[in-house]
């Protein structure tokens, strides 16, 4: 009789085996006052160490509006997209949602490797958490947003309401962004060292700055490529509903949907692969 | 796995955990009532195991209900080290390609079984692998070859890692309480008990990173040992606090192990490995050395020291 026969026989069950993947989710969907506990916590904590505390929420992309609207608004000229400030105002504040997700997600293993090692729960909690800390601190700053629009001169219009649901769908994105970044950094750390190129990257390249119609007037393929970039698709659709006259394609809530989901669902299950391999050493 | 213990070389173990295990020592006074891990005596661990898998000793007929079964255990790391290592430095070495890569076996093929209501000891000196072990008996480190069964999962005793030292202790006693995996409601209603427990009551609101370390210490051990476990594993938390709060957290180990738990104690107290466990378990250098009576392996293992 080997042991794990002698185990069977008395109703033992492997130690550390990955569960199937619906009940893993039932587990990590137990453990969801801990996630949402330790979203806030973080938050608090970060806050106390700060004289300002919670207001650094919204300063600092405020202040990264104001020198990206300054910088890009001179070097753009005339290509600059109508009612600049806003425009930028909306991108930016909406791009620091993803790439905070993305970069502090990645880092939600291997950042938290005591953690990890000490405490048995779906691993999933952690860059799930992560996601819902970034996105408790997006409520703040969506409200400084359409505060500054309505100071810029937008008068505010029921088709607000949409960023709602958008910023459901975009949560849902960065979640599997964030789940995908973690665990390819427990596999190789020095994804993290990248990882702000990248962001870098995306946000020069999302339209965040620059209306993609104008930029690319000459290149229609770039605009038609733009049309299938999730984050691109994200900013038009904000700023089609916040903005008075900036239309955007309908046909980008369905693709953004589309994205969102299977993110999200390619994200769960390429996590939850490698959930025994995250307790490990190095 | 080039090392593989072989079992028959560890015939200086004893075969099964103490059965008459010794009579209440002098902490006696501490826990009321008798200690009964003698209860199930009379099945003879002493029946030749040959049914039963190498190492982890059943008789098929035993009694006990096995609640971890350690099957040749292996753990390995990889670990990229800087420079050479004291002990590997022949100098061609230091060529080879995985130069700089080194891979540490920790633990070298260990296996035992662990019965319901045993309270075992693991010691070892420094380094033997006893930690890793540990950790890799809750799955928190996958093992590199074999594997643990358990009944239900094993926890190890701590929370220290999910605590968060800006907040105040009553702060990291709901999130601590969560990640152990109580609901919100569990957690408000042994609120109190662990602020008592933890001896905390002045400061419970003040940051975590106020307090001494003695006093975190016994709020990690408080928020830990609040919950009932059915197996559970103690990595030298009972060296937390002065006499007295340890007096207290021994107390608190027994009760858990007398409420129908399991319990690995990792210590290098020898003390504290007498006076609560009914059976120890010696690790060196990742091997399973000796398995039995308290009394014999910790002779054995002092002996071993000298």
């Amino acid at each position: 009789m080997t042991a794990a026969d002698f185990a069977a026989r008395n109703h033992l069950k492997r130690v550390g085996a990955r569960p199937a993947l619906p009940s893993y989710l039932k587990q990590a969907w137990a453990r969801r006052d801990f996630v949402f506990e330790l979203a806030r916590s973080r938050i608090q904590a970060s806050n106390n160490s700060n004289r300002l505390g919670m207001l650094w929420v919204v300063i600092k992309p405020t202040l990264n509006a104001l020198m990206y609207g300054a910088i890009f608004g001179i070097l753009q000229g005339a290509n600059r997209p109508e009612d600049f400030p806003v425009f930028v105002v909306i991108g930016v504040f909406l791009f620091e949602f993803f790439s905070t997700s993305m970069t502090q997600g990645a880092k939600s293993i291997t950042g938290n490797a005591a953690l990890v090692q000490s405490l048995a729960f779906p691993r999933i909690s952690l860059p799930v958490s992560t996601v819902l800390q970034n996105l408790l601190q997006l409520a703040p700053m969506l409200a400084v947003m359409f505060v500054y629009c309505v100071a810029l001169g937008t008068p505010p219009q029921w088709s607000w309401l949409l960023v709602l649901p958008l910023v459901g769908l975009f949560a849902l994105f960065n979640t599997g962004v964030a789940l995908i970044c973690a665990r390819l950094t427990v596999h190789l750390r020095d994804i993290t060292q990248i990882l702000p190129l990248v962001t870098r990257v995306l946000f020069y390249t999302s339209g965040v700055l620059f209306s993609v119609e104008k930029i690319f007037n000459a290149y229609p393929v770039m605009v038609t490529v733009y049309d299938f970039n999730p984050l691109y698709q994200v900013l038009s659709i904000a700023r089609g509903c916040i903005m008075q006259d900036h239309p955007y394609p309908a046909i980008y809530w369905p693709l953004f949907a589309i994205w969102s989901v299977v993110t999200f669902v390619a994200g769960i299950v390429f996590f939850w692969v490698a959930e025994e391999r995250y307790g490990r050493g190095n | 796995m080039a090392e593989v213990t072989n079992f028959d070389d560890v015939l200086r173990r004893e075969p099964g955990p103490g059965g008459e295990g010794p009579a209440p020592r002098h902490m006696s006074g501490q826990v009321p009532g008798e200690r009964r891990d003698g209860g199930d005596a009379p099945a003879s661990p002493e029946r030749p195991a040959d049914s039963a898998p190498a190492g982890t000793g059943p008789a098929a007929g035993d009694s006990r209900r096995p609640v971890v079964v350690v099957d040749d255990l292996h753990v390995t790391y990889k670990v990229y080290s800087s420079g050479k290592a004291a002990g590997a430095a022949e100098g061609r070495k230091l060529f080879t390609r995985t130069r700089g890569l080194r891979e540490v076996h920790a633990v070298k093929g260990v296996s035992f079984t662990a019965y319901e209501n045993e309270s075992i000891g693991i010691i070892g000196s420094n380094g033997s692998g006893k930690s890793t072990l540990m950790r890799t008996i809750v799955g928190l480190t996958p093992p590199a070859s074999g594997a643990v069964y358990a009944s239900s999962r094993p926890n190890l005793l701590g929370v220290g890692a999910a605590l968060i030292p800006d907040l105040s202790g009553d702060k990291n006693i709901t999130l601590g309480g969560l990640a152990l995996g109580y609901t919100r409601k569990e957690v408000e209603a042994l609120r109190e008990e662990i602020v008592t427990f933890a001896e905390l009551e002045d400061f419970i609101d003040l940051p975590m990173k106020t307090y001494s370390s003695g006093m975190s210490a016994r709020l990690k051990f408080a928020i830990a040992a609040s919950k009932q476990h059915e197996i559970l594993i103690v990595d030298e938390a009972l060296a937390v606090g002065d006499a007295r709060f340890r007096q207290r957290s021994e107390a608190r180990i027994r009760e858990i192990r007398e409420n129908a738990g399991t319990v690995f104690l990792v210590s290098h107290s020898m003390k504290s490995i007498l006076d609560t466990c009914s059976r120890v378990i010696w690790i060196n250098k990742g091997v399973l050395e000796m398995d039995g009576e308290p009394d014999i392996v910790v002779k054995a293992y002092k002996e071993s020291k000298k």
